[in-house]
């Protein structure tokens, strides 16, 4: 098992700048989720990982060795990856123990051996009993955890994973999602995993990348992309969030006075990120989770407002509040009594301050 | 009008009951393809177990019996052999070239080896006897005043020239079904071999391969089948060293002109017709029993090419020369000898002339009654195709009739039918036996091209259909539109590239055929086809040529005017 390290990894399609100036070090052991819409480079920067694309600019290590750089390029079946494709990529003319035991076939394990490893991996995947069974007999998630042991049996020293479970139903997607995490537990093996599903990004990873346009933008666990985000974009891109133009007119220490612009120039309490060379007053947008608005009786509250519409989503009331002319989302238990054209106060429990 | 079921699956546009016109018209449709195709086919397989008037195997025993009857047989096997061996040689290394590698100019390759696909074998049979005949044959010549030998290179009236014109021609099927496969190919099976840790040899070798060999099986049948159907190539360049296979030998009992040449003419066309069954079923089986999951693509469908490195440049003199003589300079030399005042001249601007062009177009009663003959009969039979194709597509797709997989067979099989089994057919089923003769007419021409064409506007059509979503016609329906109304204002419009495609693909082939035609003209009658080889074969190379050359034009510019409307990846003529 080995860190990955990508240093400032720059691919150009033509004049398409596919992934730029990538920066990152993946530790050992760690599972990293690559996290972005299509078309931002998550998958080309996994392909260069896994050597079938190869850089423009910047070098990329496995461990201390340099596998790619503009100059020289390890190709893929030397670098010793297990990698699991979208669409499973099951050889179909190969029955599942024969899918499973190529890697070791390649590389001559004796036959005795070989066959207690690949016997092995396909118990770890819940496979057992399928061993002959070919690809058109199996389902797509039984394909998949063929595909996931034919990775692993090999013992690679990281295993990257191209959105793997985007082709399974919603049912089965979650459960994989849990069964990824407990052979991870189990194994212990970097990994490496590209998605564009918030969620899984969320449930899986130690670290999130969140990349936008060919840059990375953020690099933070879970919690942090979700709480902490650090621009609108990865704001925008991840959960639901109420954005509100605002100037802001005040700051010290990391805290801020904002004020709204509309005639009611409400003032609120904010997140500042540290900027040089703002001059104050500021133009910039607040960005609030609607889980962070609190719903109060109109006396009460930092801000006062007027329900314009309250859905029931099952599980909780998704309320819409107009302050101030701009349209706030907020969560509500179902419980409470709200309805179209009530008067309501606000609390914000936290807010963060972006610059336009 | 009754209301459509809420939710019904029926969504076939079938939830009216059709007028009394439309099944008229259905009903049409059906009784031309019963005409057409199935009764000739039952009256070629009655009369080849009727003996003397009465029902006996003794046609088949003689067949087998004589060494004349079962050597053409077998002659048929070996040519079809060997001319799917040489397709197979050429087509799959071109496919994998065009395919998957960095090769420069494959764009272009990719036209020149689609161009046998679309001229006739028989063209192939004259091209090359003008560069490889004994004597006269441009290569010969040069080999010889080169070598000072009077022994030629290569002899083209040979069985191995035979092989070598049909292999030319037929590669263009293996080269498609390889081509396709390749590029249909889910690149990521190949990625997951080499991340495996499999090298790039390897990975052709346990993925590749096996994956694309089904492909590669179901292109030779069709080139075998294409070769055992072919009449042209072996009447030119076989019967002169006579060499017979099932085609010409049935052609020479036909001719022959009595009861017991039509007798043993109908039993081998019966052993042939198995023969092509065979083969298209054997097609058919490989086909379906192919991998599904090879063919599904995920999202990185950039097929990942081969670098050729330093054989890069190399590689491609090497091919494009290689195809540069097999397939232009036949019709080079074709253009050029029709440029001659006679074959055999040297090649000197005193020898050269545009006389054949004036001959063969304004004076020479044979050339211009088989040119008018051969344009009406195409517009003709073109026109009938598509109007029997698209009711028949109609019916299959979207009427959704019991029996539709019949009239699907019915109008599919016959296309892969050998033409000149399919004439017998006509001959024994409409020359007055049955109370019509149309022998020595248009008409039996015709019956015989719709037969064996109509297929080509059946399926542009019925794929056209297939994209117009029963809900298009169900809102011009809902909209007060009568069947007539919404066919003419909704479906027509949508199907017209369909349509004038499938015209295009039938009038294409019926301009130049002469498997049919040969044994079916009559002295008023005589098409193209026929003046080609029947000019050829009496030796005047020179005025066949011209006419050749003329074909050659108007089938290139039919195709390049197809692809147009079909798109550039779908042409077959």
């Amino acid at each position: 098992m080995a860190s990955i390290s990508l240093r400032h990894v720059s691919k150009l399609f033509g004049s398409v700048r596919a992934v730029d100036d990538a920066l990152l070090d993946i530790a050992d052991g760690e599972i990293i989720c690559f996290l972005g819409p299509s078309g931002c480079g998550k998958t080309t920067t996994l392909r260069m990982i896994a050597g079938f694309d190869r850089p423009t600019s910047g070098e990329i290590l496995i461990g201390d060795k340099v596998v790619s750089s503009a100059k020289d390029n390890v190709p893929p079946e030397r670098r010793n990856l297990g990698m699991v494709f979208q669409n499973y990529a099951v050889w179909p003319h190969m029955n599942v123990f024969a899918n499973v035991a190529y890697p070791l076939k390649l590389r001559r394990v004796p036959k005795r051996d070989l066959r207690q490893k690949v016997q092995h991996t396909i118990s770890l995947v819940g496979l057992e009993g399928l061993e002959k069974r070919y690809p058109e007999q199996l389902s797509g998630g039984e394909q998949q955890r063929v595909a996931l042991a034919r990775s692993l049996v090999m013992e690679p020293v990281a295993l990257l994973l191209d959105e793997p479970l985007s082709n399974l139903d919603a049912k089965l997607r979650e459960k994989m999602r849990f069964e990824l995490m407990d052979l991870h537990r189990q194994i212990g093996v970097t990994m490496v995993y590209v998605t564009h599903d918030q969620a899984e990004a969320m449930v899986l990873s130690d670290r999130v990348v969140v990349m936008n346009r060919g840059r990375v933008v953020q690099v933070d666990s879970p919690t942090a992309i979700y709480g902490e985000p650090r621009d609108p974009f990865v704001a925008d891109f991840i959960g639901l969030a109420n954005f509100v133009p605002v100037v802001l007119q005040d700051e010290s220490a990391g805290q801020g006075v904002a004020e709204s612009t509309g005639p009611a120039r409400t003032r609120y309490r904010c997140r500042v990120r540290p900027h040089a060379g703002r001059v104050l007053p500021t133009k910039g947008t607040l960005f609030v989770r609607p889980e962070d608005v609190t719903i109060l009786p109109p006396e009460e509250g930092e801000v006062k407002g007027t329900i314009t519409r309250a859905t029931f989503l099952g599980t909780r009331l998704d309320v819409r509040v107009d302050v101030d002319g701009v349209e706030w989302r907020a969560d509500a238990s179902t419980d409470s009594d709200l309805h179209e054209g009530k008067q309501v106060g606000l609390s914000i429990r936290r807010a963060i301050f972006f610059d336009s | 009008m009754q209301r459509p079921t809420p939710g019904s699956t029926l969504r076939t546009g079938g939830f009216w009951r059709p007028n009394l016109t439309a099944r008229a018209c259905g009903a049409i449709a059906i009784a031309v393809l019963l005409l057409a195709v199935a009764l000739p086919l039952v009256a070629l397989f009655y009369r080849s177990l009727i003996r003397d008037g009465a029902l006996s195997l003794g046609n088949y025993i003689d067949v087998f019996s004589a060494t004349r009857n079962y050597q053409p047989i077998w002659d048929t096997l070996v040519l079809g052999f060997w001319s799917m061996i040489v397709a197979a040689a050429l087509g799959v290394p071109l496919a994998w070239l065009v395919a998957r590698t960095d090769l420069p100019g494959r764009r272009f390759l990719e036209i020149v080896c689609l161009l046998p696909y679309m001229l006739p074998p028989l063209i192939g049979a004259m091209a090359w006897t003008q560069l490889l005949a004994p004597r006269a044959g441009y290569i010969n010549q040069l080999w010889m005043s080169l070598m000072g030998t009077r022994t030629p290179l290569f002899n083209i009236y040979s069985f191995g020239g035979m092989v070598m014109v049909m292999g030319f021609y037929t590669f263009p099927f293996v080269f498609l079904a390889v081509r396709g496969a390749l590029e249909r190919m889910n690149p990521s099976l190949e990625e997951a071999a080499r991340i495996c840790g499999a090298r790039s040899a390897r990975v052709a070798r346990d993925i590749t391969v096996p994956l694309v060999i089904p492909s590669i099986a179901a292109g030779m049948m069709l080139a075998f089948l294409y070769t055992a159907s072919n009449f042209g190539v072996p009447a030119l360049l076989g019967m002169r060293a006579r060499i017979y296979v099932l085609t010409t030998r049935i052609y020479a009992y036909v001719l022959q002109g009595d009861m017991a040449g039509i007798q043993l003419a109908t039993s081998l066309s019966v052993v042939l017709l198995a023969l092509a069954g065979l083969l298209i079923l054997g097609n058919r089986w490989i086909l379906r029993r192919q991998h599904g999951a090879a063919i599904i693509s995920g999202k990185s469908v950039r097929p990942t090419r081969v670098e050729l490195g330093r054989f890069r440049y190399p590689l491609a003199a090497v091919v494009h020369l290689f195809m540069a003589l097999t397939t232009m300079s036949p019709i080079v030399a074709l253009f050029i000898t029709s440029f001659l005042k006679a074959w055999g001249l040297p090649l000197q601007a005193s020898n050269l002339t545009l006389r054949n062009y004036q001959y063969i177009l304004f004076e020479f009663p044979l050339t211009r009654t088989a040119i008018l003959n051969s344009l009406i009969l195409a517009v003709a039979s073109a026109t009938a195709a598509v109007l029997l194709g698209a009711a028949l597509a109609y019916i299959v797709v979207k009427a959704k009739v019991r029996g539709r997989q019949a009239v699907d067979a019915l109008v599919t099989f016959p296309n892969a039918i050998p033409g000149t089994v399919l004439a017998l057919a006509m001959i024994l089923a409409w020359s007055g036996r049955y109370g019509v003769n149309l022998y020595n007419t248009f008409g039996i021409l015709i019956v015989a091209y719709l037969a064996h064409y109509t297929f080509y506007a059946y399926r542009n059509i019925a794929a056209s259909l297939v994209q117009v979503h029963p809900s298009m016609e169900e809102a011009a329906r809902i909209s007060g539109a009568g069947l007539f109304r919404t066919l003419r204002d909704v479906v027509f419009p949508l199907i017209r590239p369909g349509l004038t495609a499938g015209w295009l693909l039938v009038f294409a082939p019926t301009l130049r055929e002469l498997t049919m035609s040969i044994l079916l003209y009559g002295p008023y009658t005589p098409t193209i086809g026929v003046a080609l080889f029947d000019l050829q074969d009496a030796g005047y190379f020179h005025i066949a040529s011209a006419l050749a050359a003329v074909l050659v034009v108007v089938i290139l510019v039919t195709n390049m005017v197809m692809r147009k409307i079909v798109g550039a990846r779908t042409t077959a003529a």
